[in-house]
């Protein structure tokens, strides 16, 4: 249970008194290289991949999709769409205890990857909100909270969550929250009870607590961007690459995972 | 190994040659302390010289002296910096015990046996080089943040040595990491000598008494880290009077007392800091959760037990805070406790016994919820039993020995949850426990009036003992290169395959050293020299640390079955110079040194509770070369320096940067530091200091990409790139009331009280120096961008100081 450490809150907190600037700086040219965002899924007919490139870092142009490559998942064909997306035939479903084995061809070089589609833990749907006022960093509203069982020493997985509100649009994106779990200083074999950290809602909000196994290159790689994305500071760790588990030079992350999702709604 | 052995061999037989030639001359000794005359405190490093011939000796850190000389009538000598000096007659016929008090030049001092000051030409003539010693009374009229006197950014000032970031303590010697410098407190090892996230250093001006820093040629004496030593000893206290002094500042204040136990013969001192910044913070929207202070305290006492014993016992300690409201908080502190015997065997024989304790420990809360909680802590203990003795054969001769035993207990992490609901199982890496020994020589003769050398050896053993789990790696190495995967098609992998327990108390991994040690140098002229100097050294715990700046994060670990001890050879050459019957001191001086085993951080690696902490670090390489220019004027209404520092320091590692040399992150190819004080009037003094330096290197985002619906960036190699030179001038004016004379008062018999004022300015013209670059996007326009984090822009202050 790492990533829910916040440690870069300091930063914030004691550098709130120092300022930043904006700075130019000279940066060395850089040759773009492939980008690979890849997933196996349990849930049927959401398993993809997605292929672009990488801008040079001040550039104003949006990252460029691949669209002309190969791509393959073990004996899978995945079809170019849109967007740099390519996906397989209809009806694919990632299968558990499977190894998934990527392979892309792009502009004469072979890019590969191997993830595990490991089992998901076991999460209780009996979900709990508890209303609380406001305290400390957390505004007023309801929690929620469930419980979680690791089976064994070596299980990994991740959390996101999103919510809607009656006074607000449905979120795009999930990443409100992105919770690693391992099971390393976790009990396992049984019930843990979890609230979602800072997390408080208004009544008749829908919220969707979104649960996906992964192996162990997906939780350092889950770490990495949860780290890079709350910013660097005097006392973040020095600046490093997102892991990456394609060959050949790609960034990105090919993932296999089994996927559960909870859609509920916060009654009054 | 026999080429080593060799050199031991050699070494014992010349000291040894040298005793016998002792004893056959039938000469006499004069021995005894030279001490402050005001407050009874020993005086180190002070000069005896034989006018006649042209000769002399110092005395050692105890203030003790001891002159061996054939049988006559002799003019001695007795001087100390910034103190009048003392004449005697002695006649050598029989052996002699003088103590001698020296009085500091004040200018209506005129007594008979007191003369004027002269400047010495000690820096020239010393048989040392890369070591300079600074008067605590000059380091008080530096300007320095927030206006707390510290030596550790007076040193900072200093050719070779410079601050690891803007307003930092952490510091780095000719191209050394920051745990590469050995900081010693009355002999006791400060693991974190930070205070405030480094802002602040653990010492107490007013509890100093005199400290000196080693960047090359370090004595055999000292060991255990690569780059420095920074040796600060505690006053005793004043063994005459009662005194009080202190110092009240905007954010924080300090109060000393000392005095006689009994008169004459035994004393203490009791001094103590703390901070009261945080009073300040609920006027701040953004600090007003924020709680955080820092406070010390220094006692030391001393007694006389006979003529030839004497016994010290000192302590430090120190603790840091810093929380927001309940939801998180972290801080450290320091402890420690040194107990030293003095004996004289003879008027030549002086030991010192040491027992001396260490600990350093941090810790970090986290309360998010009811159900999400712990608190992580970690601690490194040592306990040292050490002896050190020092023949003095005659004043071409002296002769250093001794050796010690430290056992470590390192403590890398506890974890526990805070409330019982929290999903958070209390869990403990495994202790470590370490022996490390050390036994050396250390003999220093002149060969001529002109040629002087001081050589010496240091045997260092460190042992791992149990009960200890050893995992077994793939490759038998934690980390293997991975020809696969990796932004440039190589990785570090490591992987787990199996491990071995070793029983409590068994010694199960042995490392150890040879350390030679060599300083020669040759007296062109009464005011020139050329000094040459080598020195291995051996580090055997290693600071863990990825941040610039201290947190309390970072923690030790020793050497083991797969971290390597760090080496480092360092060679240097240096040309000295007075001027103006020594009032000027010029000295130049090139280095070279070269490190292997240096501990590197992988990119992106998981220190935090790391049961396995040899996967994350990688051994690396290192060399760093340079010049640095020197001119001082200590004597004067003016006085101050000049330092220039060209250097280059780089790092190599496997998996790093493909395996390239690449710039070490404080590596500043131009350091250049002014420092002049200059005295207004008799009670108006103006100093100011000028920092000019090439920017640190750091790590560039040279391109970005999108995953996960998110911006990020794509980093070039590790320290290519360089933030804006670095310039800062500080300005401090300090005003001396009136000494004005008071009835007794309790202890305090003759009651003079003196008052000054000390107000300064921080980086006056307000330049915005980088502390951190760091790469962004900006979360209202979308656009990527660099952005510069600065700690400080002007900052004033006043401190108001007392003495009575």
């Amino acid at each position: 249970m790492k990533n829910i450490i916040l440690y870069s809150l300091f930063a914030f907190i004691i550098f709130a008194s120092s300022c930043t600037e904006v700075i130019q700086v000279d940066i060395p040219a850089s040759a773009d290289r492939l980008v690979v965002e890849g997933y196996v899924s349990t849930e049927k007919d959401s398993s993809y991949v997605q292929l672009s490139k990488t801008v040079s870092y001040f550039s104003t142009s949006v990252n460029p999709f691949v669209n002309n490559a190969f791509v393959k998942v073990n004996n899978d064909t995945f079809f170019y769409t849109t967007n740099g997306i390519y996906r397989p035939h209809a009806g694919y479903t990632g299968i558990v205890n499977t190894p998934y084995y990527l392979t892309v061809n792009y502009s004469g070089k072979t890019y590969s990857s191997l993830s595990i589609l490991n089992p998901l833990i076991k999460i209780d749907s009996t979900f709990k909100f508890i209303y609380h006022e406001k305290e400390l960093i957390a505004e007023a509203g309801y929690s929620v909270s469930f419980n979680f069982m690791f089976h064994d020493a070596n299980q990994y997985t991740y959390f996101r969550d999103g919510f809607n509100s009656p006074k607000s649009l449905w979120r795009d994106s999930l990443y409100s929250q992105l919770v690693t779990f391992d099971s390393k200083s976790t009990k396992y074999n049984e019930l843990i009870p979890f609230d979602v950290p800072l997390l408080r809602l208004n009544a008749n909000d829908t919220v969707l607590l979104m649960f996906r196994s992964c192996d162990l290159n997906a939780f350092n790689y889950y770490n990495a961007l949860s780290d890079m994305s709350r910013g660097g500071s005097p006392f973040s760790n020095p600046p490093a690459n997102l892991p990456t588990n394609i060959t050949g030079g790609a960034v990105g992350l090919f993932a296999a995972q089994e996927v559960r999702h909870f859609r509920i709604r916060i009654a009054p | 190994m026999n080429f080593k052995i060799h050199i031991l061999i050699i070494l014992l037989f010349g000291t040894s040659v040298v005793f016998a030639q002792q004893k056959r001359e039938g000469k006499h000794t004069l021995s005894g302390n030279i001490k402050d005359a005001k407050t009874g405190e020993d005086l180190i490093g002070a000069s005896i010289y034989v006018e006649e011939l042209k000769t002399g000796t110092i005395t050692n850190t105890y203030g003790f002296y001891s002159l061996s000389l054939p049988k006559g009538n002799y003019s001695i000598i007795f001087s100390y910096t910034g103190y009048g000096l003392v004449k005697k007659q002695i006649d050598f016929s029989e052996d002699h015990k003088l103590n001698i008090e020296l009085a500091e030049i004040k200018r209506e001092l005129k007594e008979v046996e007191v003369n004027a000051d002269k400047p010495d030409n000690k820096n020239v003539s010393q048989t040392k080089m890369s070591v300079i010693k600074l008067d605590i009374k000059e380091v008080k009229k530096i300007p320095i943040l927030l206006g707390e006197v510290d030596i550790v950014k007076a040193i900072q000032l200093l050719p070779g040595i410079q601050a690891a970031g803007d307003g930092n303590t952490l510091y780095t010697v000719r191209g050394g990491n920051i745990d590469h410098n050995l900081v010693l407190l009355d002999e006791a090892v400060v693991y974190n000598p930070s205070h405030v996230v480094g802002f602040f250093s653990v010492f107490n001006g007013d509890a100093i008494k005199d400290f000196e820093i080693y960047k090359g040629g370090i004595p055999a004496e000292y060991g255990g880290r690569l780059a420095s030593v920074l040796d600060v000893h505690l006053k005793e206290g004043n063994s005459k009077e009662y005194t009080a002094n202190g110092g009240i500042g905007i954010l924080s204040s300090r109060f000393t007392f000392e005095g006689p136990i009994e008169k004459n013969k035994s004393s203490f001192i009791v001094s103590a800091r703390r901070s009261y910044y945080d009073l300040f913070f609920p006027f701040s929207k953004d600090l007003k959760d924020v709680t955080t202070y820092f406070g010390d305290l220094n006692i030391k006492t001393n007694f006389k037990l006979g003529e030839k014993d004497k016994l010290y016992i000192s302590g430090y300690m120190g603790r840091d805070k810093i929380g927001l409201s309940s939801l998180l908080g972290f801080g450290w502190g320091n402890y420690t406790a040194t107990a030293r015997w003095n004996h004289m065997f003879s008027s030549k024989l002086f030991s010192n016994t040491s027992f001396v304790f260490t600990n350093y420990d941090y810790n970090f809360d986290l309360n998010i919820a009811k159900n999400l909680n712990f608190t992580r802590t970690n601690q490194i203990t040592d306990y040292t039993l050490k002896t050190d003795l020092n023949y003095f054969f005659s004043p071409k001769s002296n002769l250093k020995f001794g050796g010690s035993a430290t056992y470590h207990i390192l403590d890398p992490g506890k974890i526990k949850p805070i409330t019982s609901e929290s999903a958070i199982t209390p869990d403990a890496l495994p202790t470590k426990y370490a022996l490390d020994y050390a036994a050396y020589v250390n003999h220093k003769y002149n060969f001529s009036s002109r040629l002087s050398a001081e050589y010496g050896m240091r045997v260092s053993i460190f042992q791992n003992i149990g009960s200890s789990t050893v995992n077994q790696y793939q490759n038998g190495t934690p980390n293997y290169l991975d020809k696969n995967y990796g932004l440039n098609g190589e990785i570090l992998i490591s992987n787990i395959i199996g491990s071995s327990y070793y029983n409590s108390g068994s010694i199960y991994n042995t490392n150890y050293g040879l350390e030679p040690r060599l300083n020669i140098t040759y007296l062109v002229s009464d005011e020139s020299s050329v000094k040459v100097s080598y020195n291995r050294t051996f580090q055997y715990l290693h600071l863990i640390q990825t941040t610039a700046a201290s947190t309390g994060q970072e923690f030790w670990t020793p050497t083991d079955t797969y971290i390597k001890p760090q080496m480092a050879d360092q060679v240097a050459l240096g040309y000295f110079r007075n001027f103006m019957e020594n009032a000027i001191e010029f000295s130049v001086e090139g280095y070279y040194k070269w490190m292997t085993n240096t501990v590197e951080i992988k990119d992106g690696a998981d220190l935090q509770f790391n049961n396995h902490i040899e996967t994350e670090i990688v051994e690396g390489k290192g060399r760093s070369y340079g010049l640095e220019f020197f001119v001082r004027k200590q004597r004067g209404k003016t006085t101050g320096w000049l330092s220039y520092t060209i250097s280059k320091s780089e790092r190599q590692a496997e998996g790093v940067n493909n395996g390239d040399w690449y710039a070490y992150r404080f590596d500043r190819t131009h350091y250049l530091t002014f420092v002049v004080s200059h005295e207004l009037s008799k009670r108006v003094n103006v100093s100011a200091n000028f920092i000019y330096a090439t920017g640190d290197s750091y790590t560039p985002a040279i391109g970005s990409y999108v995953v996960n619906g998110l911006q990020v960036p794509l980093y070039g190699d590790r320290n290519s790139a360089r933030v804006p030179n670095y310039n800062r001038l500080d300005l401090s004016v300090t005003l001396l009331q009136k000494k004005t004379e008071a009835k007794p008062l309790w202890l305090f018999e003759k009651r003079k009280f003196e008052g000054s004022w000390v107000f300064s300015v921080f980086n006056l013209y307000n330049q915005h120096n980088p502390y951190t670059i760091n790469f962004k996007t900006n979360p209202d326009t979308g656009a990527n961008e660099a952005v510069k984090t600065y700690l400080f822009g002007i900052v004033p202050s006043v401190t108001y100081n007392f003495k009575f």
